[in-house]
């Protein structure tokens, strides 16, 4: 990484060339930075001004004892929130050695700084946890200089436990923890308020000093379990910025610690290692010739010889093949052909859909004027792509070729397969398989940060006939530290709180074994119907209708189970729980990246209730969002958490290494898993498998359609 | 030699990591599958960025001229000066007044006339570009605008225009291409925009036709320099 961060800098000059949206994030002078919560601020404390919208921040920090890392994600222009995990050492207390804990921050921007006002920013810190953190504030912070910031801030809770100057709106009221997980509303901005502030000089580039004044009385590490000596409200910091995106700190905390920072600031716009997208480049366009010079080719006499499609396939997939896109079927006319393509290779659909427009033009007679090129996923067309031949020819290096082509090119509903048509070659039957490593970790218990297990697994399917699909997973394990879980607490059925029951005994684990059939029932309509062993935990039958115009913002879907818990060992057998279980579903593509989605219906446990997720997606892949369920189940019977919630981001492999692959990390991060609003987890849901080809989310990359 | 050692010992690594299987090409699922995706090439890009100081281009090796006379199609030489590297490429394709040519290793240039309007693979590519035609160029003088679309960190258009102006900036010269010599004049672009300039060197023979040439690509990139090896 030291190499790229090199280029990355030398880059920069280069960048200001760019007047507009500059490719490498150099570090401005007066950047805002981060303090040991990993939050924007000073060092203890929070400041007045927010991180470039988009960015996610990955901070470590330590002193006395005290671990926080926290992850952070500017949601919006002036709205951030963070996730935490503090281990406070030495806590020796409630039967915990170390005490971790869990937190989520929330911020708003009220004021955006200008030329005489300064940034303010509300805050909530801990707004929903078990209290240890809980603290809110308003604070406000000026640049005097490029280089020089003050900051000054009132804090309650947490942030109003030392130097008080009085209780501007009442007595905080004791936290109400119950089981935790819900906001303590009533306790904001209530109690002692405290003021803060503190300095913050960039003395060169790379070179930062602080000194803050804390209102954190740290009551309870000083006072009850005496982790450490709180002898002065003041600390001082020096930080070193050692590449854009690496922040290092080393401070003096309260008069009597040592302290250390690692802050790394990641920008989902900016590819990090290759500034660009890497791979073969395409084959370039063959222009036909033009008719008067070659009347002969552009004869539409090939139409009548027999084996003219199955030759023309298999120069399609021939081309193809070594892009790894798969030819699904190829129908051919005199003046128009339709393409079925799967893509295996690109993360940015519309780049395949240019490989294939590419292929078509350099291998179809020149009578072929209309390509329809149709995404296949699990064996449904998820949309045709129509565009001219004579646009693919004319605009290939055209000043901004992409959006003109995009002009002239429509979406369209994919519609059945059209007479003639030959299916690509040795695909039904057709037997994948693969044996590869396997890791499964279990993150935040409370009695632990990590419990981990690797092994083997093994995949396959059966592709049967398009739609129509048999497919496995078995795993075994070499190593784990899972040990025997403690037994669930749970007043619920254990559908979810007994899942490390199913980790440590699986082994070797049936982890699916499902025939699935997809299909489309007619216009602007996807079906499923998947039976067998459906995940980990549940067996039975599951059946989906996805309602989902092309070019719709809206979809709308119907999901019903019929399931009955398996058997801990994950082979055959079941226990004798059964439930139905379903959803209604609405999905929402706001625009500008946000999108969100509405489950009603009944879940796993039996329960009824809704789940809300609102994500923000870039066009390259990147994923990140929140979701909560709620449902009759009472906060109490829910027990820890009160409720099921939590956090999810996605990471594309192709933002890492600019080659080409559709694989990514995708990560969920829920505080507590518990039974109630629990969802059954089946393969090929509809809406995520097709929507990627619909014209809303392959026009956010259409810029790839001539890489 | 540690290098090469290191370079062993991660290849086994993926290949352990990577499993085996019926299809390598399909989309692969959790952490795992994405992590030896991403093993290798991020391994190989640290690699890379321990090269040594970049080489001259000049010092960079070009094909023998009987190697140039020889082959079917045209072939010219491509250096990027800023990461010391250089390739010989083969002409691929002609679609009107565009022509691609490709290195061995698939990465590939658009000239007009000679004039760069496209890459793939270079990184931050050029996708397209609104550019003066060889023929303005080689008059040598009168302004113009250019227009150049990059592919962002988002996969969205970034557009760069900013206003140029030619002029011939040096007498009658020579330029030595692998055995061969050609008369030509040097003409400078010069690009100003609010952040920064650009200048564009082409040394264009009596005929108009564009012989060498150092041109912008792109802010990570920077310049590349064109050499026309064949006849």
């Amino acid at each position: 990484m030291a190499g790229s961060a090199r280029t990355v800098l030398k880059a920069t000059t280069a960048a200001a060339l760019l007047a507009a949206g500059a490719t490498t994030p150099a570090v401005p002078q007066g950047a805002p930075t981060l303090n040991l919560y990993g939050t924007t601020g000073l060092i203890d404390m929070p400041s007045g001004q927010h991180q470039a919208d988009g960015t996610f921040n990955f901070g470590v920090s330590h002193f006395a004892g005290i671990t926080r890392t926290t992850l952070g994600f500017q949601i919006a222009p002036r709205i951030s929130g963070s996730f935490r995990y503090a281990a406070v050492g030495d806590w020796n207390f409630g039967g915990f050695k170390t005490y971790y804990d869990r937190s989520f921050d929330l911020r708003f921007r009220l004021v955006d700084e200008g030329r005489f006002l300064p940034a303010v920013t509300i805050g909530l810190q801990d707004l929903a946890g078990t209290g240890l953190y809980s603290g809110e504030y308003i604070v406000a912070t000026k640049n005097l200089t490029p280089r020089l910031r003050v900051t000054a801030g009132l804090g309650w809770g947490r942030l109003g436990s030392y130097g008080a100057i009085g209780s501007p709106f009442g007595d905080r009221p004791p936290p109400d923890v119950g089981q935790g997980g819900v906001p303590n509303w009533e306790q904001w901005f209530r109690g002692p308020a405290a003021p803060f502030g503190g300095i913050e000089w960039q003395v060169t580039d790379r070179i930062g000093l602080k000194v803050e004044y804390s209102s954190d009385a740290y009551e309870v590490e000083d006072g009850e379990r005496g982790i450490f000596r709180r002898q002065s409200p003041f600390n001082f910091g020096i930080e070193y910025q050692a590449n854009p995106l690496t922040r290092l700190g080393a401070y003096y905390m309260y008069g009597s610690e040592i302290g250390v920072a690692a802050h790394f600031a990641l920008d989902p716009r900016v590819r990090p290692v290759t500034a660009g997208i890497l791979g073969p480049a395409p084959a370039p366009v063959e222009p036909r010739p033009a008719r008067a010079a070659d009347p002969d080719a552009w004869s539409e006499e090939w139409v009548t010889q027999a084996d003219a499609p199955q030759l023309l396939r298999d120069n399609i997939a021939r081309r193809l093949g070594r892009e790894g896109i798969t030819v699904e079927a190829l129908a051919v006319e005199s003046r128009r052909a339709q393409l079925r393509i799967r893509n295996g290779s690109y993360d940015a659909e519309a780049q395949a859909v240019g490989r294939a427009a590419r292929a078509l033009a350099n291998v179809l007679p020149a009578s072929v004027e209309v390509f329809e090129i149709v995404p296949v996923v699990n064996g449904i067309p998820a949309s045709a792509v129509v565009m001219r031949r004579s646009d693919v020819e004319a605009l290939e290096n055209a000043p901004d070729g992409a959006a003109r082509l995009r002009a002239v090119t429509t979406v369209a509903d994919a519609g059945p397969l059209p007479a003639g048509a030959v299916l690509g070659a040795g695909l039904y039957p057709k037997l994948n398989w693969s044996l590869a490593p396997f890791a499964r970790t279990v993150l935040f218990n409370a009695d632990g940060p990590v419990r981990v297990g690797v092994g083997a697994r093994f995949s396959a399917s059966l592709d049967l006939a398009p739609g129509l699909v048999l497919s496995t997973s078995v795993t075994k394990r070499i190593f784990d530290n899972f040990g025997e879980p403690a037994p669930s607490d749970s007043v619920l059925p254990r559908v979810r709180s007994d899942i490390s029951l199913y980790s440590s005994r699986g082994d070797p684990a049936i982890e699916s074994l499902t025939f699935a059939w997809y299909g489309r029932p007619g216009r602007d309509l996807y079906s499923r119907l998947t039976v067998g062993y459906l995940e980990r935990m549940f067996g039975g039958v599951s059946a989906e209708l996805l309602w989902k115009p092309v070019d719709s913002r809206l979809a709308l879907g119907v999901e019903v189970n019929y399931v009955k818990q398996r058997d801990y060992d994950q082979l055959l057998g079941f226990r004798d729980y059964e439930v139905a279980t379903g959803h209604v579903s609405a999905y929402y593509d706001f625009g500008n990246g946000f999108h969100g989605q509405v489950d009603v219906g009944r879940y796993l446990a039996g329960d009824w209730g809704a789940t809300f997720t609102l994500d923000r997606e870039f066009a390259n892949g990147w994923k990140v969002g929140a979701f909560a369920t709620l449902t009759d189940v009472s906060f109490d019977d829910f027990g820890e958490g009160s409720f099921d919630k939590g956090v999810r981001l996605t990471i594309p492999v192709n933002w890492m290494t600019g080659t080409p692959s559709r694989a990514s990390f995708p990560v969920t991060l829920r505080p507590v898993l518990r039974d109630g609003g629990a969802r059954l987890e089946v393969d090929g849901r509809l809406y995520e498998s097709i929507r990627d080809y619909h014209a809303h989310s392959l026009d956010t990359q259409w810029e790839r359609f001539w890489r | 030699m540690t290098r090469m050692r290191l370079t062993a010992l991660a290849a086994a690594a993926a290949a352990l990591l990577s499993g085996c299987g019926s299809d390598r090409g399909g989309s692969a699922a959790g952490p795992f599958a994405a992590l030896r995706e991403v093993g290798a090439p991020v391994v190989a890009a640290a690699f890379a960025a321990r090269r040594a100081t970049p080489a001259q281009p000049g010092t960079l090796p070009r094909p023998t001229r009987e190697q140039i006379d020889g082959a079917d199609r045209e072939i010219i030489f491509s250096a990027v000066p800023a990461r010391g590297s250089g390739a010989t490429l083969a002409k691929i394709g002609q679609n009107g007044a565009v022509s691609t040519y490709t290195t061995a290793d698939a990465m590939t240039l658009s000239l007009a006339g000679g004039v760069v309007v496209a890459s793939r693979g270079l990184g931050e590519d050029l996708m397209s570009a609104e550019a003066p035609s060889a023929a303005a160029i080689a008059a040598g003088r009168g302004g113009h605008e250019r227009a150049y679309y990059f592919l962002g960190g988002l996969d969205q258009k970034r557009i760069l225009r900013i206003a140029c102006t030619l002029q011939q900036t040096g007498g009658a010269t020579r330029v030595e291409l692998v055995g061969l010599s050609f008369p030509v004049r040097e003409i400078t672009e010069t690009c100003t925009g609010s952040a920064g300039t650009i200048t564009n060197t082409y040394w264009v023979e009596p005929s108009g036709r564009i012989r060498k040439s150092r041109q912008w690509l792109s802010p990570t990139v920077g310049y590349l320099e064109l050499e026309l090896l064949s006849r």
